[in-house]
């Protein structure tokens, strides 16, 4: 009754995105009928995309079987506890966007709401002190946190710094351990097929022809098969979204060792500062309408805590999203999908999301339209929230200069409009199913952006005085106290997964 | 930023159960702050003889401080774990509560059951389902603890008047008031009321009105019409085949529903002409300052009962968006949107029912409806939207029983060998076996909840 399952599968392209999605469809050889090979090239050199992630990644490691500590000690990795933003709102102003909740409901009613009512009420600490991701990653401290829920720990939650090719470097080993093969050679010619247009093959530098029944298009930027054969068009979003360029370089380890991103808002974009064991990586996103090449080098280097180790790389980059992910046998995973600059480190949340919607519609030989148009749909859809996200941070600011005050007098999107226009009356907030982002990571950002409710929810006046003013003191002494016990950051890494000395070389 | 609760007043139109409910749900949840006054109305609708709740409604009733087990014993309660359906010669499936089973290996319950099934050598799927058995076989397990298995969810059966006057007692415990009857309405600017004239010549005034009067205003402005509403006639039955389901039997053009109380049942035919008014919902049941919750906004068939839905999804829509003052647009434009949306979702679960029952027509290319039935069929994949009232679990019961067979199955099943699979399944149908056999009959429950005590139950704790 059923189809053919797939024969092969050709990933095209190493790096994050393919190691990742190699790792993961591995499984699917163990049904013995379907075989996973991957084609990467030693010249082409990957992006190191988004060394930052956010807290899902924990789920993709967990599927994999991979043990935390192992893998950070191979990959240089750092915990991270949220992204501090500074400079967003206005020059000398900062925020930070944390993991983890904020205090906790009381009688049904959002803990953010009662902290309003406070807030209306009298003088009390701002809302970040209430935080225990937040409060821990300003001491520098870290502690995975208690799965009891009645722990104040419980409300911590994290993420991970890592190098992105060395956690490629790690996913390759696991993907060879279950039988993915791994071929090195240059992509040279695509071969469709008459019939439907399907690619059949492809030919790699060396003559060999490799043929498949699925394709994975993990070659970047560029979409080699997705864009290169398929034609699937891309959607432009810079008038939304308009860096169009990135400058990189890595710089000398400096104390103490921050459990948190930085990201700090510049004339023309803004510059990212990540942790890791070894190095701290850097870079400058910026739009070239407004800022040369040089000027944004020099703009980095100027602004580095260490010293540069390396030279400076230069990126150029089209934010938006392929029209269709999914054409015919061709599946795109990681950039060839779509760019969204990692402002809120999502690049390799969207890779996971990719692979996680393509193993849900995992197609067999017939390929049916309807598995085909549902992932389309289901992953433009991961894409504009994540967009709309993005688009908040730029809008909602009091900078000067041309480039932020286009972002600030743009027309923003339908669905953001709305969200916005519900915090700026009464600080209400709504998840939406299937959305990535929940109400803490949108408040901390409307909040952290600026934007002051005129009002909080009546239903907070449902409590007395006397009951809220307790219940904010006593989650704020909670959480105060807690913090400062906590480990210090670079202490937890050295006892559980410090990296050795001389790290493995990076395949790529 | 401005403080302080300025809703001094909230009037309720209506001496309905909605009515009561909403009053007794807003005086409990705002206190001595915000008086709640139920106003009578001419056009009261009466409360139907019987009303069934889905298990999401308890979270409601435990906001209000109300234990669904003095509301069964109040209200000649059962506790209802699905929906027996009852289709032609003799055959029928139920539409339980609750999940079925664990996912495992990265793919659903249900598929590792529809593989094996393609692949041609099992039986049904209602005995992998806990709640199903249950519902089924008239039993009812309130705490299972057993091997794993989800826990079956339940929702209630009620007396709609003992209802009804169950929550006017809570209403007027928690501090709401009751007023004269409703002369008229007092228009003011922007399509707001101006105040309430009441029989005793007093006008009434205040900050948000609630239309709960059960009576919708035939094809009014944005209203989403359904077509023409079926007759309905309710009788009493002493038949009682099974406490533990609601049953409902398509007809050529009737639904046959016998819902169970606890010492009788309630017949409901719906069909035919004769029947009241339009059905469909308000695409803005908030204008100005009136908010219609229940009936008034939004009237289905009786198809899975959902009256007490309705109600309770204008209910928590108004909780999350209570608005202060006289400047209500962000709140209203909201209340509109999350509504619509979700009598619309209710709307589309009844009438996939009639789709694949062949009652009513394929949905066209457009229709979300399609893009459930195409996602099922192509592979068992269960999508739901946003502002659902049945969740996944329940699209699953209603597709796989009317026969619904998806083609595929999801392949991650695969990496489990079949014949792991099959026992793994067989050990999973012991379990639900096991735990309905340590279930309780639920006639033996209801004589239990329903025995004379000597303290008076009910109003509330």
């Amino acid at each position: 009754m059923s189809a053919a399952p797939i024969g092969d599968v050709v990933i095209v392209g190493g790096g994050t995105a393919g190691w990742m999605t190699a790792a993961a469809l591995s499984r699917l050889q163990k049904g013995g009928r379907t075989r996973i090979r991957l084609i990467e090239s030693d010249d082409i050199g990957t992006v190191g995309v988004g060394e930052a992630t956010i807290p899902p990644i924990s789920q993709f490691n967990g599927l994999l079987g991979i043990d935390e500590n192992d893998f950070l000690s191979k990959t240089q990795g750092t915990f991270k506890l949220g992204i501090e933003f500074e400079g967003w709102t206005r020059p000398g102003h900062s925020y930070m966007h944390p993991f983890g909740s904020y205090g906790h409901d009381a009688e049904g009613i959002r803990f953010y709401q009662l902290w309003l009512r406070g807030r209306a009420e009298g003088r009390i600490p701002d809302l970040g002190e209430f935080c225990l991701s937040e409060a821990a990653a300003y001491l520098h401290r870290f502690l995975p946190p208690s799965r009891d829920p009645r722990d104040v720990l419980s409300s911590l939650a994290y993420a991970y710094h890592f190098d992105a090719g060395l956690y490629a470097a790690y996913l390759r080993r696991h993907a060879e351990a279950a039988g993915v093969r791994r071929t090195e050679g240059k992509v040279v010619d695509v071969a469709l097929r008459g019939e439907d247009g399907f690619v059949r093959s492809v030919t790699l530098a060396s003559g060999e022809v490799v043929e498949g029944d699925l394709f994975v298009d993990c070659s970047g930027f560029r979409g080699l098969l997705i864009e290169g054969a398929m034609e699937a068009g891309f959607e432009d979003w810079r008038h939304w979204l308009p860096c169009d360029r990135a400058v990189a370089v890595p710089s000398a380890r400096t104390e103490p060792l921050l459990p948190y991103t930085r990201s700090t808002a510049r004339e023309a974009g803004w510059q990212w500062r990540i942790p890791l064991q070894h190095r701290t990586g850097n870079g400058l996103v910026y739009c070239s309408d407004h800022l040369s090449a040089e000027d944004a080098e020099q703009t980095l280097l100027a602004n580095l805590e260490g010293q540069p180790l390396g030279e400076p790389r230069h990126l150029r980059f089209t934010t938006g999203r392929r029209k269709e992910a999914w054409v015919g046998n061709v599946v795109a995973i990681g950039l060839s999908a779509g760019f969204l600059e990692p402002l809120e480190s999502t690049s390799i949340h969207l890779i996971q999301s990719g692979i996680h919607k393509l193993l849900a519609l995992f197609p067999d030989s017939r390929f049916a339209e309807i598995e085909r148009t549902e992932y389309n749909r289901l992953m433009a859809l991961q894409f504009e929230q994540v967009r709309d996200f993005l688009i908040l941070h730029y809008h909602r600011t009091e900078r000067d200069g041309a480039f932020w005050r286009y972002l600030r007098e743009m027309e923003v999107p339908e669905s953001l409009r709305r969200r916005i226009e519900l915090f700026a009356s009464k600080g209400r907030i709504f998840r939406h199913e299937d959305e990535l982002f929940g109400e803490d990571n949108w408040l901390a950002v409307l909040w952290g952006q600026g934007v002051r409710p005129e009002g909080y929810d009546p239903l907070a006046d449902t409590l007395s005085k006397e009951a809220v003013g307790k219940l904010l003191a006593g989650t704020h002494r909670a959480i105060q106290s807690t913090a400062p016990q906590l480990p210090a950051h670079a202490a937890y890494i050295e006892r559980h997964c410090a990296a050795r000395p001389h790290p493995p070389e990076t395949s790529s | 930023m401005t403080s302080g609760l300025r809703t001094e007043r909230i009037a309720v139109l209506g001496e309905t159960w909605e009515g009561w409910l909403c009053a007794a749900f807003l005086a409990r949840l705002l206190g001595r702050m915000t008086q709640v006054v139920v106003v009578p109305t001419p056009q009261d609708a009466g409360a139907p003889p019987a009303l069934a709740s889905l298990p999401s409604m308890r979270g409601l009733h435990d906001a209000m401080g109300l234990d669904e087990h003095d509301l069964a014993r109040a209200c000649e309660g059962t506790f209802r774990l699905g929906t027996l359906h009852e289709r032609e010669a003799g055959r029928s499936f139920v539409v339980p509560f609750g999940a079925p089973g664990p996912s495992l290996e990265g793919a659903a319950f249900h598929q590792h059951w529809l593989r094996l099934k393609v692949q041609g050598d099992e039986g049904g799927f209602e005995p992998h389902w806990l709640g199903a058995v249950l519902a089924r076989s008239g039993r009812f397990l309130p705490q299972a603890e057993v091997e794993g298995l989800p826990l079956p969810e339940y929702g209630l059966h009620l007396s709609g008047a003992a209802y009804a006057k169950f929550m006017q007692r809570a209403a007027l415990h928690y501090g709401a008031k009751r007023a004269a009857r409703l002369a008229q309405a007092l228009p003011g600017n922007d399509d707001r009321i101006d105040a309430l004239r009441l029989e005793d010549g007093a006008d009434l005034r205040a900050d948000l009105y609630l239309d709960c009067t059960g009576t919708a205003p035939d094809a009014a402005a944005g209203w989403h019409d359904a077509g023409a509403a079926p007759a309905l006639a309710w009788s009493e039955d002493s038949t009682q085949p099974n406490l533990s389901a609601t049953r409902m039997r398509l007809e050529e053009d009737a639904e046959d529903i016998l819902i169970p109380l606890a010492g009788r049942s309630i017949r409901l035919r719906s069909g035919g002409p004769g029947g009241e008014g339009r059905l469909g919902w308000q695409a803005r049941s908030w204008r100005g300052n009136l908010v219609a919750i229940g009936a008034a906004a939004c009237r289905l068939p009786p198809l899975e009962m959902p009256q007490m839905r309705i109600a309770q999804i204008g209910i928590e829509a108004l909780r999350g968006l209570l608005p202060n003052g006289a400047d209500q647009r962000v709140e209203r434009e909201e209340f509109n949107r999350v509504t619509s949306e979700a009598y619309a979702r209710l709307a589309d679960f009844q009438r996939l029912h009639r789709i694949l029952a062949g009652r009513a027509a394929q949905p066209a290319p457009d229709d979300p409806l399609a893009r459930k039935i195409e996602q099922f069929e192509s592979r068992g994949r269960v999508v739901t939207y946003d502002g659902e009232s049945f969740d996944q679990d329940s699209h699953l019961a209603v597709m796989l029983g009317h026969g619904l067979m998806p083609r595929r199955y999801d392949p991650l099943t695969e990496t489990v060998p079949a014949g792991e699979a099959r026992s793994r399944l067989k050990q999973h149908r012991r379990a639900v076996l096991r735990a309905a056999e340590t279930a309780q009959d639920q006639g033996e429950v209801a004589r239990i909840l329903h025995a004379p005590r000597r303290r008076s139950a009910g109003g509330g704790r």
